[in-house]
């Protein structure tokens, strides 16, 4: 039985890349971990990415459990090897840390205009598909790699989709409404305006899509339907565009004419996906007491939170990986 | 280009590097041009920058349209040119995405041009517009980015790239006269009463009748009579501004001789954009003797199997029918469906469908005797006309052709089994004529794929008793959906993770007066054959938006309900029909699911496709029912946007105990996973079931074991009560 939640954070190196995970375990409960260990998402996290766990923590875990952390690619480090920072003055490039944490990129006048570029290597790759007339699915999952690629199809949908004003409800709705011909049109002139590379904050987005992929994720497990599980996921990521444009989220949104439901659970966190947005956001503020609150209140066991957490953090993994794989090529 | 009608340096800069552009691959006269305007442009702006005077004409007095967005692509500013140009007003424009002017194109109305929009990195785009008023112009932008004193990109700008005009009016229209009248190719005008209006001289030497003997004619005048009626339907459709069309059409000269001519045919419009006129441009292709030969060939017989086609078939049958009522003998006929046949075209691609009808058109011209006719109809439809000594007689040459169907088709890699449908008609019996015999064929063939998967039937008087009664239920049902009298049941759908009630399938069911309740299966099919089920269908989808609507009124939370779709209703305005409906009722379309079948495949993939994805695009979701029973193929299952499959109930009632049952669901599970659909079990009735179905990663269950189809008022008070199914 598994009886405190298992808290993660990304981390990122001196480049401000995603470059290792930290593992925030109650060091007076070792049942979450315990139920984790033996799982094939867990083993392939701890694969991808170096996975930390501070010695203060560990030490207190019993040996066997620490002794199979470190046989599936966990590392036990000094505690001073992670800083957290709560805005970029604070980040001493070079300090004798080795990791960053904490929520400096999120603090305002970080990210300026580069928020609203979208990624080139995405825009390439949309561009290929619909050239080869791909499924829609698949388009449908390039978007859903990039908040800011996803938020631009909705605004251009919502500004010259014809006929009534119809609240998009997924992306692949959105897809269909625009049209090939458009869609085609519009990567030619996204690609032609970009004169840029990626400068958005790496951390940021990749806060982004774990936070769509772990509310997609609850949905599911709160036993919710898919169309629900899907406005989960927008809710996830659309989460943090007020931080990614650096303008108020509500502002940001309007255009968008999300349905009711989204928008309160977005600028209000009321109702089922509130609920699920609080929890997320618990999660990322390592707020154990209300996470586990709010993940009792959808009815989710702890041990099914955090094997859905994991699978999050593989998801963004592989998103950024294969960016990485398309920016070299 | 005059310079004054610049209006910003980046404008200027973008039209010297465009004439660079051209410059660079062209030579001699036109090379020296180019570079003479670039010298020009460029002294004028060494002009203005030397009298340290960059003012730039404001954007709204320039004389070129000229439209700035952002860097997204969103208008920022449109001036009086292009106002005048594109007919929206800067109020209109201002805020808008620059790809709203495309956002009224209608597919038939850009048929044919080719998009050429920024491709490749080009800064040049086509636009094919139009305006507000109608009229139809195209105009080649010129798209660049503008940047700031930093030399960050802030935004973009298209201004139009005219083409300086050499000709006058006069000499458009003489020249464009001459050319006509001196074409090597046949030109014939038609009116928008499809009268030939207008002839050149290349047209009266191919078909031998002057311009004075054409004009005032229809194009009928060169017909051969060699064509089907829907081939001359597409032709005159092309005539009606359908979409430009290209082919070959076999005509009549003067002197009665056929001959193959290939024809392209195009409309020309008003300002209104109305057809007033059709143009057809053709050339005669019969100098060459094999494609005299093969004129005989499309004429009389099927390209691919080279057997008879209808033309030849209906003239060999009409000489058979003669010579047996003279000779009193009988004459049967048969019509032959191949089940399936899309399925294989549309998952295999057409050359295997086509070599697959070539094999099949083998395997029966060697089982019929020399004498017997068969001919292919297009499609998958053969026929089949033979003398015989006795109606049952034909039930053995039947039975012969099917047989002839059992060894499997080696294609390439594959191996294909395939199954058909005979209908039979003998005459005197069943009619008088071809044409009688082949109608009465054809609905014993209809009956055939309706009651089994193959097989043959004769056309029959008992065909016609079924039908009588038939007939009366049909009234009844007709009665019964005019007069309400029908009522939905739903049966709730709950989630496998933790049995909440995620939804309802809305059933239907038929209280009738005298037999008491009728259950769906015994009324649903007949309303399927009978065109019934269009208003059926229609019923049932209002019945359940009123009912959620009254849910709506009464604030019971809202669960989204399914109803289902069937194969008849399934056309283009389909989508239409079910948005008036929800928004009459003004309830949100995401409460609406519709559940289609399988079955939907025999109207062809291409076809139905398009109709899901606009569902799709309205905020209607999809589930595919019956999955696994019919047409499945992954091919299809892919291109379909379904977000849920159902896995059918006669895969559930073996499971957990029927190894195979097990496999069928299991590889079911994955396949849907694998294309990340929800997936729903139905006709759960015991816990057995569920365990083993929840263990293989189902979502959601539906059946007895939680609930059997309730009335509303229950439905309703089972999601107010949180009811939950038991998971334990």
């Amino acid at each position: 039985m598994t009886r405190s939640p298992l808290l993660l954070e990304p981390l990122a190196d001196r480049s401000l890349k995603v470059a290792a995970i930290a593992l925030y375990l109650d060091p007076e409960d070792d049942t979450g971990i315990q139920a984790l260990v033996g799982t094939a998402t867990f083993a392939a996290l701890a694969t991808a990415l170096p996975c930390l766990i501070t010695s203060d923590r560990a030490s207190r875990l019993s040996p066997g459990t620490q002794e199979r952390l470190i046989q599936l690619g966990c590392h036990i480090v000094a505690d001073e090897t992670i800083r957290s920072a709560a805005t970029l003055d604070q980040i001493d490039l070079h300090a004798p840390c080795e990791w960053l944490g904490g929520h400096w990129f999120m603090a305002a006048g970080n990210n300026g205009t580069g928020g609203q570029s979208s990624s080139r290597g995405l825009e390439l790759k949309l561009l290929q598909l619909v050239a080869n007339e791909a499924d829609t699915r698949d388009i449908e999952a390039v978007f859903r790699q990039d908040p800011v690629l996803s938020y631009h199809l909705l605004r251009l949908v919502n500004s010259i989709g014809i006929g009534v004003s119809r609240n998009i409800s997924s992306f692949s709705q959105a897809i269909l409404i625009l049209g090939r011909q458009q869609l085609k049109r519009w990567l030619n002139l996204m690609l032609f305006s970009a004169n840029r590379n990626d400068r958005r904050s790496a951390l940021l987005l990749a806060h982004a899509t774990v936070r769509a992929r772990a509310m997609e994720l609850l949905a599911k497990a709160a036993g919710f339907d898919r169309q629900t599980q899907e406005q989960a996921f927008m809710a996830g990521m659309f989460s943090l565009l007020g931080v990614l444009f650096a303008v108020p989220l509500e502002k940001i949104l309007t255009p968008l004419n999300l349905n009711k439901p989204l928008m309160t659970a977005l600028l209000t966190l009321q109702g089922d996906l509130g609920r699920m947005l609080k929890a997320i956001d618990a999660a990322e503020k390592c707020d154990a007491k209300t996470l586990t609150a709010e993940v009792a209140s959808l009815g989710i066991s702890l041990e099914d939170y955090n094997r859905l957490t994991v699978e999050a953090y593989q998801w963004m993994l592989d998103v950024i990986h294969e960016h990485q794989c398309d920016g070299n090529a | 280009m005059s310079i004054s009608a610049m209006a910003t340096p980046d404008l200027i800069l973008a039209q010297c590097i465009a004439l660079c552009q051209q410059a660079r691959t062209q030579s001699g006269e036109d090379a020296h041009r180019k570079l003479e305007s670039l010298e020009r442009i460029l002294g004028k702006l060494n002009d203005e920058y030397c009298c340290n005077n960059p003012t730039w004409k404001p954007l709204e007095a320039s004389e070129q349209p000229i439209i700035r967005m952002d860097l997204t692509g969103y208008i920022t500013d449109w001036n009086n040119a292009a106002e005048a140009l594109f007919g929206y007003t800067r109020s209109e424009a201002i805020g808008q995405h620059f790809l709203f002017i495309y956002a009224d194109e209608s597919d038939t109305f850009n048929d044919g041009f080719h998009d050429y929009f920024l491709n490749e990195g080009s800064p040049y785009i086509e636009v094919h517009h139009r305006k507000k008023t109608g009229e139809v112009f195209r105009a080649n932008l010129t798209l660049s980015r503008i940047f700031d004193d930093a030399g960050q990109a802030i935004g973009m700008a298209a201004h139009l790239t005219t083409l300086s005009d050499l000709l006058s009016d006069d000499d458009r229209q003489r020249l464009h006269a001459t050319i006509i009248e001196n074409s090597d190719e046949g030109i014939l005008i038609t009116d928008r009463n499809e009268m030939i209006v207008s002839v050149n001289s290349a047209f009266s030497r191919i078909t031998g009748y002057t311009s004075f003997e054409a004009i005032g004619q229809t194009p009928d005048l060169l017909r051969s009579g060699g064509h089907s009626a829907d081939f001359r339907a597409e032709v005159r459709a092309a005539m009606h501004g359908a979409g430009a069309w290209q082919g070959e059409i076999i005509g009549r000269r003067k002197n009665g001789e056929l001959f193959p001519q290939s024809v392209s045919i195009g409309v020309v419009r008003n300002p209104q954009g109305e057809v007033t006129h059709a143009f057809s441009i053709f050339s005669d292709i019969s100098v060459l003797r094999a494609a005299e030969h093969r004129m005989q060939q499309i004429v009389n017989y099927d390209s691919l199997t080279g057997l008879p086609n209808r033309t030849l078939f209906n003239q060999l049958a009409d000489q058979m029918f003669a010579s047996a009522s003279r000779n009193e003998r009988n004459v049967a006929l048969m019509v032959i469906d191949i089940n399936r046949f899309t399925s294989v075209n549309d998952s295999l691609g057409l050359e295997i469908g086509d070599e697959l009808l070539r094999q099949i058109a083998q395997r029966f011209r060697q089982a019929l005797r020399d004498e017997d006719i068969i001919a292919r109809f297009g499609g998958d439809e053969f026929v089949i006309a033979l003398n015989i000594q006795k109606r049952e007689h034909c039930g053995l040459v039947a039975e012969k052709l099917l047989e002839t169907l059992h060894p499997l088709f080696a294609i390439g890699p594959h191996a294909l089994h395939i199954e058909a449908c005979i209908g039979i008609a003998t005459l005197p019996e069943d009619g008088q004529n071809v044409d009688e015999l082949q109608r009465a064929a054809d609905v014993a063939m209809k009956r055939v794929q309706q009651t089994s998967d193959s097989g043959y039937l004769f056309f029959g008087p008992a065909m016609n008793i079924r039908a009588k009664e038939l007939w009366q239920l049909e009234g009844e049902l007709r009665q019964a959906v005019n007069e309400n009298a029908l009522v939905l049941h739903y049966q709730p759908k709950a989630s496998l993770r933790n049995g909440r009630i995620v939804g309802a399938e809305a059933l239907i069911r038929w209280p009738h007066p005298v037999q008491g309740m009728i259950p769906p299966s015994r009324f649903v099919p007949l309303a399927e054959e009978t065109g019934l089920i269009y208003s059926l269908g229609n019923w049932v989808i209002e019945a359940a938006c009123r009912q959620i609507h009254d849910w709506m009124r009464k604030s019971i939370p809202l669960i989204p309900i399914a109803v289902n779709l069937s194969a008849r209703q399934f056309d283009a305005q389909l989508p239409d029909r079910i948005s008036e409906i929800v928004e009459r009722h003004g309830i949100p379309p995401e409460m609406l699911r519709l559940e289609i079948t399988e079955s939907l495949l025999v109207r062809g993939a291409e076809l139905v496709i398009p109709i899901m994805n606009d569902l799709v695009a309205r905020g209607f979701s999809l589930s595919l029912d019956d999955f696994g029973t019919g047409y499945s193929s992954l091919a299809y299952l892919k291109k379909f946007p379904i977000s849920t499959l159902k896995i059918d109930r006669s895969f559930v009632i073996g499971v957990p105990q029927d190894k195979n049952d097990c496999a069928i669901a299991q590889a079911i599970v994955t396949m849907g996973k694998q294309l990340d659909h929800e997936i729903v079990a139905e006709g759960i009735e015991n816990k057995a079931q569920m365990d083993f179905l929840r263990s293989l990663g189902c979502d959601q269950l539906q059946g007895y074991l939680f609930s059997p189809p309730v009335p509303a008022d229950r439905l309703a008070e089972m999601v107010c009560k949180d009811h939950r199914l038991s998971l334990e």
